[in-house]
C-alpha cells in the first residue's frame, strides 16, 4: 500500500509540471498589462507604467521570466510575490485556503450525511411516497444554481427573518448559510447516486443470501449493500470536494468569504499573474491529493480493492525477480 | 445486552441533551466579531437590525467596494488604498470649500507667505505618531521628499518646489520655497494625498510598513488585517484631534455591489460606501437607513483620438456631439445618477465655469457640419470600453443616433489594461474614462499637449499658454480668467465631450451624520468623521 501511494506522489510530479507550465503560459497569452492596473488604472501615465514593467521585470523575455519563476521555486520554495500586494503568494495561499477547506469540508459532511441517508432510504422504499419525494427534493436540488439558492437564501434568512448573517465566515452563525447551500446542492446529486447505486447492489444474489440466512434487514442494508454502494457516492462526493477546494467562487463572491476561489477571480482581474500562477498549483496539488484520497478510501471500503492493490505490488515484485532469475 | 442497550440509551440522551443546549447557546449568544450579528445591528450600534439607533456605539463598520494593498501612504495610487491609509495617517491640510483659501488646516495650524516664492508652514504642537515619537519639522520634510521621489502625485506637479533646500526653521516652522513664482504650487503640500509620517518608524519598518503602520498620527490605530475580508482599527486615546466616537472601526471588504445591499438590508453593516446604483429604490425604502448620493470629482468623458484622419476635424468632432442627446441618454445610462456635464471641469473644481457653447440635440446641424467637412456619406468609426454597464449603454445609443449621420459605430468590450494599453499607442478612435480633480491645473494632464494623460492627444498652443499663465500667477481672479477662457476652447473644440458628473450612492444608518463637510469627507473616506447624533 505505501509504494502504491509512494508511485501516486511521484505520478504527480509530471501533472504538476504541466500546470506549471500551462498557467504560465496562459498568463502570458491573456489580453491585459498588470503594470496598467498597478499604475492607477484610467489615472495611469506610461511612464509610472513603464517604470513598473521594469521594476516587475515585465520586459523581460517570456522564457528568462519562467525560467527565474522556475528556479526560485525549486530552490527557494518560492512559488511567488504578488504584484498587487506585495506579498508572499504562499503566505496569502495559506491564510485564504484554511476558510474554503472549512467551507468544503462542512458542506461535504452535511451533504455526504444527509445525501446517503435520503439515498438508502429512498433506494429501501422504492416507489413510495417517500421515494418520490426524496427524488423531487434531489431534483430540484441539482436543477437549482447555486447563486440562486444563495440568493434565496440571504432573503429568506439574512432579510426576512434576520436570523442568519448575509456575509462574512466568522462564527458558526456565518457558516451556516453558505454551507447550506452548497451542503443541499451536494446531497440532492448523492442523494441519486446512492439511490441508484443500492437499488443495484440490492438486487444482488449475496444480498439475498443474506436475508436467507436470517440477518436483520439493518444488517442486510448497512453491512451488505450500503458498504457495496459506496464507491460511486465516495466518487461523487470526492469530485464535489475537490470542486469546492477549487474555490466555490460564486459562494464566496456572494457571502464574502475570503477564500481561494475568490483570491484567484480578484488576481485574475486585477492580472496578478504570480497569484494566479501561485495558486493554481497549490490547487493542483489539492486536487491531486483529493484523489488519492478517495482511491485510498476505495480501498477502505472494499477489500477486493485492497487486496488489487497489494497483488499489484506482489505481481511487480514478483516479476521483477523473473526478470532479475532470467539476467542472472 | 441489556445493560449495553441502557448504556446506549443514556448515551443518546446526553448527546441529545448536550445538542439542545448547544443550539440554545447558539441562539442567544452573541457573536464574536463584529458585523456578525444575527439579528441585532451592526456591531452593537442598534437595538434590532435596522432600527435607529439608541446607545453609544462602540464599532463603526463601514462596507467599502474595494480592498486596498498597503498603509504605506508613499505608495499608493487610489482611492482602494486611501480607505486603509487614510484612517492611520494625516495631511497638513484638508479641501474644504468653505474656507477662503481652500483649505483647513489639520497638522499645519498654519502657514503665510513671506514672498511670492516662499511657504512657511506652522505646525501644531504636541502631536504624537502612533509610535510614540512627537511630530516635527524633520517628519514634515521627510515626508513630502518622499512623497515627490516616489512620484505619489503627478510628478510635475512638484518640479517647482525646491524641497532639498527646504529650511528646518525649528521643530514646528518650515520653510519651503520654488523656484518659480507660482502660489499654486504650494497648493500641493497641503493636498489630501500628502500623508505625514513619523521619519523613524518608516526607516524601521522599511517594507514593513505597509502592513504594520505605526508611524501615522491619525484616529485609529490598525489592530487586525484579514486579507480579502476585513481590517479593524482601534481609537487611538493620543489623538490630538476630537476624539472619534467609536472604540473600532472595521471596514469591511465587500466588493460585489449586492452582497453590498444584502450587508445593509440585513442590517450587517452601519455604513456602506458607493452601492450599486440600481439599488437605490431598494436601498431609499429601507427603514433605519439613509440613503446619501454624493457628487465626485469624477466626470465621464467621451475621448475623441484627436489624432484619427476623421476626428482630427473639429467639425467632425462636434457633429457628432451636436448629435447627442444627453439630457436623455445620461439618466438612462447612469439610473438617474450624477448630472449632465455641461463644462470639461468636474463640479468639485472651483474654477469650473459653464461655457458659452453647449452641445444639445441638433441633428440638422451635425449633418451640415459633417457635410462641411466632407464627410456627407458617412464613415466608420470605432468605439472601445469597459464592461461597465452604464458604457455600455452609452456606446448603443450612440450608435443608433449615429447611424442617422450614416456614421457606422462598432463597438468592442475590452479590459481596462488593454483599452489603456490601445489609448497609450495612439491606436484608438473613441473611448469612455472617467477623470477629475479639485483644481483647473488638475486638468493640465489631460489637456496640455505635453499631459502625462493626453489620452485625446489634443493640441492647442492658447490653451498650454494659458495653463502656464494661471499656475504662475499668484491672483486667483486673474488665473480664474485664463481658466474660463480655456473651458470655452474645450467647448468650442470639443477634443473630449464631457457627458456625466459622477454621483456614487452611499447608505448610513439614521442618525449618523459627518461632523465636518461631509460630501468631501466621505470621499476622502476618512471615516471616524462619521458620528451619530447624540
Amino acid at each position: 500500500m505505501t509504494r502504491y501511494i509512494l508511485q501516486r506522489l511521484l505520478q504527480m510530479i509530471p501533472v504538476l509540471l504541466g500546470v506549471i507550465i500551462l498557467a504560465f503560459v496562459l498568463n502570458e497569452v491573456a489580453p491585459g498589462d498588470p503594470a496598467v492596473l498597478l499604475a492607477g488604472g484610467e489615472s495611469a501615465t506610461p511612464e509610472a507604467v513603464a517604470k513598473i514593467r521594469e521594476e516587475l521585470k515585465l520586459d523581460d523575455p517570456f522564457i528568462v521570466r519562467f525560467a527565474d519563476y522556475f528556479k526560485k521555486m525549486v530552490t527557494e520554495g518560492n512559488i511567488g510575490t504578488s504584484y498587487k500586494t506585495r506579498q508572499p503568494v504562499a503566505v496569502e495561499v495559506a491564510h485564504r485556503f484554511p476558510q474554503t477547506f472549512k467551507m468544503a469540508a462542512i458542506s461535504a459532511i452535511f451533504a455526504s450525511i444527509i445525501g446517503i441517508t435520503l439515498g438508502v432510504l429512498s433506494a429501501i422504499k422504492q416507489y413510495t411516497f417517500l421515494d418520490n419525494l426524496i427524488s423531487m427534493f434531489s431534483l430540484v436540488g441539482v436543477s437549482m444554481p447555486v447563486f440562486w439558492s444563495s440568493l434565496l437564501g440571504i432573503l429568506f434568512f439574512s432579510i426576512h427573518l434576520r436570523l442568519l448573517p448575509s456575509s462574512g465566515f466568522y462564527t458558526w452563525q456565518h457558516w451556516l448559510l453558505p454551507c447550506f447551500v452548497i451542503g443541499t446542492s451536494m446531497a440532492a446529486s448523492v442523494v441519486r447516486m446512492t439511490r441508484s447505486s443500492m437499488l443495484e447492489v440490492i438486487r444482488q444474489d449475496y444480498i439475498r443470501t443474506a436475508r436467507a440466512k436470517g440477518q436483520s434487514e439493518r444488517v442486510v442494508i448497512f453491512k451488505h449493500a450500503l458498504k457495496n454502494a459506496m464507491i460511486p457516492v465516495v466518487t461523487n462526493i470526492g469530485m464535489h470536494f475537490g470542486v469546492l477546494l477549487g474555490g466555490a467562487v460564486i459562494i464566496e463572491t456572494v457571502f464574502v468569504i475570503p477564500g481561494i476561489g475568490k483570491y484567484i477571480t480578484d488576481a485574475i482581474r486585477n492580472r496578478d499573474y504570480p497569484v494566479v500562477q501561485g495558486s493554481v498549483l497549490v490547487l493542483a496539488l489539492v486536487t491531486c491529493c483529493v484523489n488519492l484520497g478517495v482511491d485510498l478510501l476505495y480501498a477502505m471500503i472494499d477489500p477486493r480493492i485492497k487486496s488489487q492493490y497489494r497483488g499489484m505490488a506482489k505481481f511487480k515484485k514478483k516479476k521483477r525477480g523473473l526478470t532479475e532469475g532470467g539476467i542472472r | 445486552m441489556k445493560m449495553k442497550r441502557q448504556r446506549q440509551r443514556q448515551s443518546r440522551g446526553i448527546l441529545t441533551l448536550i445538542l439542545a443546549l448547544a443550539l440554545l447557546a447558539g441562539c442567544g449568544g452573541q457573536p464574536a466579531v463584529p458585523g456578525g450579528q444575527a439579528s441585532g445591528g451592526g456591531g452593537g450600534t442598534s437595538t434590532a437590525g435596522a432600527a435607529s439607533v439608541t446607545s453609544e456605539p462602540d464599532t463603526l463598520i463601514v462596507a467599502v467596494d474595494s480592498e486596498g494593498d498597503t498603509f504605506d501612504p508613499f505608495d499608493y495610487a487610489d482611492l482602494d488604498d486611501g480607505f486603509l491609509v487614510r484612517q492611520v495617517h494625516e495631511p497638513l491640510a484638508y479641501l474644504d470649500s468653505t474656507s477662503p483659501n481652500g483649505f483647513s488646516p489639520v497638522l499645519a495650524e498654519s502657514w503665510e507667505y513671506p514672498n511670492d516664492q516662499t511657504i512657511l508652514l506652522h505646525l501644531r504642537q504636541g502631536v504624537m505618531f502612533q509610535n510614540g515619537e512627537e511630530m516635527k519639522a524633520g517628519d514634515v520634510l521627510f515626508s513630502l521628499r518622499t512623497t515627490k521621489e516616489r512620484g505619489l502625485l503627478n510628478p510635475n506637479n512638484w518640479t517647482n518646489l525646491d524641497l532639498d533646500n527646504a529650511t528646518v526653521i525649528d521643530d514646528y516652522t518650515l520653510e519651503i520655497s520654488t523656484f518659480e513664482p507660482s502660489s499654486f504650487s504650494f497648493s500641493w503640500l497641503l493636498s489630501e494625498m500628502v500623508s505625514i509620517v513619523s521619519e523613524k518608524a518608516y526607516a524601521e519598518l522599511g517594507a514593513g510598513y505597509a502592513r504594520n503602520p505605526n508611524g501615522g498620527t491619525g484616529p485609529y490605530i490598525l489592530t487586525d488585517w484579514v486579507a480579502g475580508d476585513r481590517v479593524t482599527f482601534t481609537r487611538n486615546e493620543n489623538y490630538w484631534g476630537t476624539m472619534p466616537q467609536y472604540k473600532t472601526l472595521v471596514l469591511r471588504f465587500i466588493i460585489d455591489g449586492t452582497a453590498r445591499t444584502f450587508a445593509v438590508e440585513s442590517g450587517g453593516v452601519d455604513v456602506a460606501y458607493s452601492c450599486p446604483t440600481a439599488d437605490l429604490g431598494t436601498l431609499s425604502s429601507l427603514d433605519g437607513y439613509e440613503v446619501i448620493r454624493q457628487v465626485t470629482s469624477g466626470v465621464n468623458y467621451l475621448w475623441f483620438n484627436n489624432n484619427d484622419e476623421h476626428l482630427k476635424d473639429i467639425r467632425v468632432r462636434q457633429a457628432l456631439s451636436y448629435a447627442l442627446d444627453l439630457q436623455t441618454m445620461v439618466p438612462i445610462a447612469y439610473n438617474n445618477m450624477g448630472a449632465v456635464a455641461d463644462s470639461v471641469f468636474g463640479p468639485s473644481c472651483p474654477q469650473k465655469i459653464v461655457p458659452d457653447t453647449i452641445y444639445r440635440q441638433d441633428m440638422d446641424k451635425a449633418k451640415q457640419l459633417l457635410a462641411d467637412a466632407g464627410y456627407g456619406d458617412g464613415f466608420d468609426l470605432k468605439i472601445i470600453i469597459t464592461d461597465r454597464a452604464s458604457r455600455k449603454t452609452l456606446a448603443e445609443m450612440m450608435k443608433n443616433i449615429w447611424a442617422n449621420l450614416n456614421i457606422n459605430l462598432e463597438i468592442e468590450v475590452l479590459e481596462l489594461s488593454t483599452i489603456l494599453e490601445l489609448v497609450f499607442n495612439d491606436d484608438y478612435q473613441l473611448t469612455i474614462m472617467a477623470e477629475g480633480g479639485f483644481h483647473g491645473e488638475a486638468w493640465r494632464s489631460y489637456m496640455h499637449t505635453e499631459g502625462v494623460n493626453n489620452y485625446s492627444k489634443y493640441s492647442n498652443a492658447r490653451v498650454d499658454e494659458l495653463f502656464n499663465l494661471a499656475v504662475e500667477t499668484s491672483d486667483a481672479a486673474e488665473g480664474m480668467v485664463y481658466y474660463t477662457e480655456m473651458q470655452q476652447i474645450f467647448a468650442d473644440e470639443v477634443p473630449i465631450l464631457p457627458m456625466q458628473y459622477d454621483e456614487i450612492l452611499n447608505v448610513v444608518r439614521k442618525g449618523f451624520y459627518y461632523s465636518v463637510d461631509p460630501t468631501y469627507n466621505f470621499m476622502a473616506a476618512r471615516f471616524y468623521y462619521i458620528r451619530y447624533d447624540e
